[in-house]
C-alpha cells in the first residue's frame, strides 16, 4: 500500500493497517483545515507527498525537469480545488491522479518531443544485491553496468504505452495495490490487471538480456 | 552422481533477477536533498502567481459581475429590439437619428383628440433665427397609451413663431423635422430630455 511504504521497515504487519489509517486521518484533518482556509496546512501536505507524487511523475516522463514542473502543478491544481474534495477516496489517490491527469496531458501533447534527463541513481540501496549479481553475471563494473541499467530501464518503460507505463510505475515501483490505481486511473480493476500483465510482458522482452 | 561444489554453488551466487527487482531499482533514482529547496520556492511562486490569477478571475466570474457582463448587454440589444420593433410599428426609423435640439413637452395631458393634420404657418417676424427655416408647421398631438411607453409625434417647431395651442392639444420643440419616438413612462413623466 502507498501510505504504508515508509513504515514498511519500522512497523510489524498488524500496525499497518494502524499506521494507514492514521495517516488518512491526518490528511483528512489537513484537508479540511486547508478547506477552512488555512494555507500552511497545505503545506504540510506538499511536504508529505512531495517526494511520492514527484517519483511517479519523474518515472513517467524520465525527464526530471518536466516531472518538477508537473508536480508543482499538480499540487496547485490540488490547492485550487481542494474545496471539490470531498472525501470520497483517500487525499493521495485524489493527489495522485490530479498528478498523473496532469502527466498524461503533458506526454501527449508532447509525444514526439522526448528526451531523457535522469537522476543520479543513489548508491546504497537495495538494489545493491541485484546489481552485484548482474555485475557477476556479466562480468562488468558495477559503476558502467548500472548506467546502463538505468538507461536501458527507462527506455523500457518509454516504450509503453502512457497508460500502461502507469499502471506499472504505481505497481511496480510505487507500491501502490490494484484497487488504489483503479482509483487513480479510474477503471475498474480488471483492467489494472490485464494492463500490468501486458506490460510486464513487453519489459520482460526488452529487459531480457538483465534478466537471462 | 553428484556435481562438483564449484557447480552447486553458481546457482546460488548468482540467483536469477526478476523483473520486479529490477524495476524496483528505480525507486533509487532520487532527487538530492537541494533539488527540494528550489522545488519548494518555485512552488511557492507559483502557488502566489496562481493564487493572483484566481483572484482577478474570481473578480470577473463572481456572480454579481457574470450577471452584470451578460446580463447588460443582453438587456441592452433586447431593448434595442424593442425599441426598433415600436419604430417599425410607428412607421419611422427611431434610431436613424437624433435630435440635435432638446425636445421639450409642453404639457403632459393627454390630449382629449388626435390631430394629425398639418397646417401651413406663416414665419412671424425676419430676423436670424428665422432665416431658411421652412413654413411648414407640423401638428400632431401627442397620443398616449395605456402602457408603460408613449408614442407620440414630434411637431415642427420654430422658435420665432408663436402658435395659439388647441386646448387639450401637446406638441413638442425640435428642428425642422418630423419624427416618431417612444419613451417610458418614466421619461415621460419626469419630463427629460429624448
Amino acid at each position: 500500500m502507498a501510505l504504508s511504504k515508509p513504515v514498511d521497515d519500522v512497523l510489524p504487519l498488524g500496525a499497518e493497517a494502524d499506521a494507514l489509517s492514521h495517516a488518512s486521518d491526518s490528511d483528512q484533518l489537513l484537508v479540511a483545515r486547508v478547506q477552512a482556509g488555512d494555507v500552511a496546512a497545505f503545506d504540510s501536505l506538499v511536504r508529505k507527498y512531495r517526494e511520492r507524487l514527484y517519483a511517479v511523475i519523474y518515472n513517467l516522463t524520465s525527464n526530471r525537469e518536466d516531472a518538477a514542473d508537473l508536480t508543482q502543478e499538480a499540487f496547485i491544481k490540488a490547492f485550487s480545488s481542494i474545496n471539490r474534495f470531498k472525501g470520497n477516496s483517500a487525499f493521495f489517490t485524489w493527489l495522485y491522479r490530479i498528478g498523473v491527469n496532469a502527466t498524461l496531458t503533458h506526454l501527449k501533447r508532447n509525444r514526439f518531443r522526448r528526451f531523457f534527463s535522469l537522476e543520479k541513481i543513489q548508491e546504497e540501496g537495495s538494489h545493491a544485491q541485484v546489481l552485484e549479481a548482474l555485475a557477476a553475471k556479466h562480468k562488468s563494473d558495477k559503476g558502467a553496468l548500472l548506467n546502463e541499467l538505468q538507461e536501458k530501464l527507462n527506455e523500457a518503460l518509454q516504450k509503453l504505452s502512457p497508460k500502461h507505463r502507469t499502471v506499472v510505475v504505481l505497481f511496480e515501483i510505487e507500491g501502490l495495490s490494484h484497487q488504489e490505481i483503479a482509483e487513480v486511473m479510474e477503471c475498474s480493476v480488471g483492467t489494472v490487471r490485464s494492463r500490468l500483465h501486458y506490460a510486464k510482458q513487453q519489459l520482460q522482452a526488452d529487459l531480457q538480456p538483465f534478466l537471462e | 552422481m553428484t556435481p562438483p561444489p564449484s557447480q552447486m554453488d553458481q546457482p546460488d551466487k548468482n540467483p536469477p533477477v526478476s523483473l520486479e527487482s529490477l524495476l524496483r531499482i528505480k525507486r533509487c533514482e532520487v532527487p538530492d536533498d537541494g533539488f527540494w529547496d528550489s522545488f519548494e520556492k518555485d512552488f511557492n511562486r507559483r502557488r502566489l502567481h496562481s493564487l493572483v490569477k484566481q483572484d482577478q478571475s474570481w473578480r470577473l466570474w463572481n456572480p454579481l459581475v457574470k450577471w452584470m457582463t451578460v446580463a447588460v448587454p443582453a438587456l441592452g440589444l433586447l431593448a434595442l429590439g424593442v425599441l426598433g420593433w415600436r419604430g417599425q410599428e410607428t412607421s419611422s426609423p427611431i434610431l436613424a437619428e437624433v435630435a440635435t435640439d432638446q425636445v421639450r413637452l409642453v404639457m403632459e395631458e393627454a390630449p382629449a383628440a388626435v390631430s394629425d393634420a398639418a397646417m401651413s404657418v406663416d414665419i412671424i417676424g425676419s430676423g436670424p433665427s428665422a432665416q431658411g427655416l421652412s413654413s411648414q408647421f407640423v401638428m400632431d398631438a401627442i397620443e398616449q397609451r395605456a402602457t408603460t411607453t408613449h408614442s407620440f409625434r414630434k411637431v415642427l417647431y420654430t422658435p420665432a413663431l408663436e402658435v395659439p395651442v388647441p386646448s387639450g392639444a401637446s406638441y413638442v420643440r425640435d428642428t425642422l423635422r418630423s419624427r416618431s419616438y417612444s419613451v417610458t413612462t418614466a421619461d415621460y413623466s419626469l419630463g427629460r430630455n429624448f
